[in-house]
């Protein structure tokens, strides 16, 4: 598993990246949350050239099933997939899981993983500066959320 | 390497040193306790120590201070020392009239025997021991603050050199030599039009590669420039606050801000903790997400899916003669099934998806958490800027009435602000790499370091070309980019080795304080329970934070070195006393600690009943004369008037 940055998001957000009370992957996840809420992905040359962790930090363990069933259910939408159709849904998820990873997903399921979190860099990126502390972050994420005419649609 | 101190010796040294010698025995004990008084030159001992260990450049008027008295022409200090069980002998010799200094060395190797001029240590052990790593363990109480001061970089670079990392940057150094050896073989060889080509593109390499050497340079001052300007901002910071403590009805007022102010950091850091252990949990962000996830899980059940039959049952199927249905199965059908099992899970791929529809059909996460975080930290932010704003107010009424000292001082703190922000800009603009960022800051390799370096790489590449030498080029960069990500990994994994063994021993030491080190970047970033970073620190914590750094960084390196303090337990409470005397002497092979009479209790009491412990006091006799004297009983009775020195 390799998770990679938008270009412009270490810039973003360096600062407030002090591990451990905000790492990286913080960052990487506040915008895949974003792009997979938006179902919209980026491009691959949005992304660093380099990936920025292998793994899920420990905090994030606990959350792999959701993200990998968020990443599910985007895609699903996100291909105009049918609710009914059982075979397509089946077909989906073959593409994507990977039960010998700890992320659950396969080198596919990553790399889009990684385009959605480009695309929820680029929405973030539209509605907020660059934060100065962690706690002004926090309270313009959730305003981010929040915001009626959030393209996410949140 | 085992370097142990063996002895030293005095000749017209300041502080009644004309004739004094130490001797630790050709095998010394682990611990030695030298009791002098103040006055009896403690402080020159351990200078002396630190500039025979690094060979460093006295000034003139150092070599004159060092003098016993006016009218003494020549001095010496001699220190013995083993390394690796062979006998050094180093000399620093003082010419008070002219002012010099000389360092002589005799060493085991040398088949004479004799002293030699200059300082001849072990080229691995020279490299080490500059005055800056001296200093850690001949050590310096300065250092104890020094090791947490933004801008001296000592915790970092103290890491950087004990275990050689410095070692791997030569590396890189050495692959670029080679490469450039190869390419004047390769030019050597060439035709004449070949030449002129290698030539042009040589000289561009040069060219590119000075401006590079130039923008690092600008990089290196303009972070410098910063680390000098936030502590000089910490500085003016004390000096408002120095200046509000003249009028008693204000510093009354600043210090219950301050009590509030503390209060609101405790709760920012608590709602930030929280907000971001919400963050953390996808259902918590938002409603929305809750709701989708949900429906997935209903939507999988609905279809009841995974499928039972996975990818493995079509596979054995195939192998079969006959169908379930009783038909043969024949190659095509074979194919065909072989081709449709594809699109089925495979069992242990069933297991997983069942796993991810349970945990979304039970994920049950409160999702107004969030939301309820985010508004008390909204809140908590706007008690913060009313207590900066009524602490700003303080400042305004004290320079209205009339303190000028304090305007100058709010000037310049203002002044400070704004140079650290356009400091940040240039710095920015030399070093991003965010493409966006260089187009809005219009960078170019003239002035940006990543794109000046994809400059070098273009030149070094045609110049490769030209010299036929692309191949060893591309090779050689390949081992310096690994050289690099080696040593940027070893920094921060024995970085944080020495961060928690830092902390493990605060918290044998300082039990009561909660007292830990969160970060090590440059200096030592210290946390405590109860605030998220903490500046304020008494002389003892300091002590403390500074022994358990030194300790883990010296105990586990690749070096075995004697410590050496100086009043190593003055500045601290008898009860860490005790603590710092029980803990100290197990962490090294070899001390030496200077200490005066009052540091007896509590700190040498604790080595009274341990084996192996020299005892030595040193003291002025009625003619200014400094005498020693062995043992313990004469240790424990000494009394004499302590002085300063």
């Amino acid at each position: 598993m390799s998770f990679v940055l938008h270009q412009s998001g270490r810039t973003f957000f360096r600062g407030i990246i002090a591990p451990p009370k905000f790492l990286m992957f913080d960052a990487y996840y506040c915008c895949l949350m974003a792009g997979l809420y938006a179902r919209i992905v980026g491009s691959p040359q949005d992304l660093e050239p380099d990936v920025f962790v292998n793994a899920y930090p420990d905090d994030f363990k606990g959350q792999s099933d959701i993200i990998a069933g968020l990443l599910v259910d985007a895609e699903l939408d996100r291909k105009g997939i049918q609710p009914e159709d059982r075979a397509s849904i089946e077909r989906e998820m073959v593409k994507l899981v990977d039960p010998t990873s700890p992320t659950r997903l396969n080198g596919e399921g990553n790399k889009l993983l990684n385009l959605y979190a480009a695309a929820g860099f680029a929405l973030i990126q539209e509605k907020m500066m660059p934060p100065a502390t962690i706690e002004e972050f926090l309270i313009a994420y959730h305003a981010y959320w929040h915001d009626p005419i959030n393209p996410s649609g949140a | 390497m085992d370097l142990r101190v063996l002895g030293w010796r005095y000749e017209n040294i300041r502080g009644g040193l004309r004739d004094v010698s130490i001797s630790l025995d050709s095998s010394p004990g682990r611990w030695t306790l030298i009791q002098m008084p103040n006055g009896t030159g403690k402080t020159t001992t351990m200078s002396l120590l630190r500039a025979v260990f690094s060979g460093e450049a006295l000034t003139p008027q150092e070599v004159y201070d060092l003098r016993a008295t006016d009218i003494t022409e020549t001095g010496l200090f001699e220190l013995r020392m083993s390394i690796n069980n062979k006998p050094f002998r180093i000399q620093l010799r003082l010419d008070f009239k002219n002012r010099t200094h000389q360092y002589w060395t005799a060493r085991s190797e040398v088949r004479s025997g004799g002293l030699e001029e200059g300082l001849s240590l072990p080229p691995e052990l020279k490299r080490l021991l500059s005055r800056d790593f001296t200093r850690l363990f001949v050590f310096d109480g300065e250092l104890a603050k020094e090791i947490r001061t933004v801008g001296k970089d000592r915790a970092a670079n103290a890491i950087r050199i004990l275990y050689r990392l410095d070692q791997l940057d030569m590396l890189n150094v050495k692959v670029d030599r080679l490469v450039e050896e190869q390419q004047q073989r390769s030019a050597a060889i060439s035709t004449a039009t070949e030449r002129k080509g290698v030539t042009r593109w040589k000289r561009q390499y040069e060219t590119v590669i000075t401006r590079r050497t130039a923008l690092w340079a600008e990089q290196k001052e303009l972070q410098k420039r910063r680390k000098e300007m936030e502590s000089r901002r910490i500085t003016v910071v004390a000096l408002i606050s120095g200046r509000i403590d003249q009028d008693e009805a204000l510093r009354k007022r600043k210090e219950q801000l301050e009590r509030e102010r503390q209060t609101i950091d405790l709760s920012l850091l608590e709602a930030t903790h929280q907000g971001m252990s919400s963050l953390r949990v996808p259902a918590k962000i938002h409603p929305g997400i809750q709701q989708r996830l949900v429906a997935l899980g209903g939507k999988l059940t609905h279809l009841k899916l995974p499928k039972t039959i996975s990818v493995e049952f079509f596979k054995e199927l195939a192998e079969q003669h006959d169908c379930v249905c009783g038909r043969p199965v024949t190659e095509p059908i074979k194919r065909a099934i072989l081709e449709r099992a594809e699109n089925y899970l495979a069992e242990d791929q069933i297991l997983v998806i069942n796993q991810m529809k349970a945990a979304l059909r039970e994920s049950s996460a409160d999702s107004e958490e969030f939301t309820r975080v985010a508004t008390q930290l909204a809140s908590i932010l706007r008690q913060l800027r009313l207590n900066k704003m009524a602490h700003d107010q303080l400042e305004l009424e004290r320079v209205e009435a009339g303190d000028t000292e304090l305007e100058n001082l709010r000037h310049e703190n203002q002044q400070l602000e704004r140079d650290l922000d356009t400091n940040a800009q240039k710095i920015e603009k030399l070093t991003t790499r965010d493409p966006a960022r260089q187009r809005a800051l219009s960078a170019s390799s003239e002035n940006n370091i990543p794109l000046c370096d994809i400059e070098v790489k273009r030149c070094q590449e045609k110049l490769a070309t030209a010299t036929d030498t692309l191949r060893f080029v591309l090779q050689s960069e390949c081992v310096k980019s690994l050289v690099s990500k080696i040593s940027g990994l070893a920094q921060l994994r024995l970085t944080e080795r020495v961060r928690i063994a830092t902390n493990e021993k605060l918290a044998q030491i300082v039990p009561s304080e909660s007292l830990s080190v969160s970060r090590i970047a440059g200096a030592l970033e210290l946390e405590s329970r109860q605030l998220s970073s903490k500046t304020g620190v008494s002389e003892g914590q300091s002590l403390a934070v500074a022994y358990a750094f030194l300790t883990s960084l010296l105990t586990e390196a690749p070096y075995k070195l004697p410590f050496i303090v100086d009043s190593p337990a003055v500045s601290l409470d008898t009860a860490v006393r005790r603590d710092v005397g029980d803990l100290i002497p197990e962490l090294f092979d070899q001390m030496i600690m200077f200490v005066i009479s009052s540091e007896r209790e509590g700190f040498a009491d604790a080595f009274y009943q341990r084996e192996g412990v020299r005892y030595i006091t040193l003291w002025r006799d009625g003619k200014d004369v400094t005498q020693a004297r062995d043992g313990l009983e004469y240790f424990r009775s000494f009394h004499q008037r302590e002085g300063a020195e």
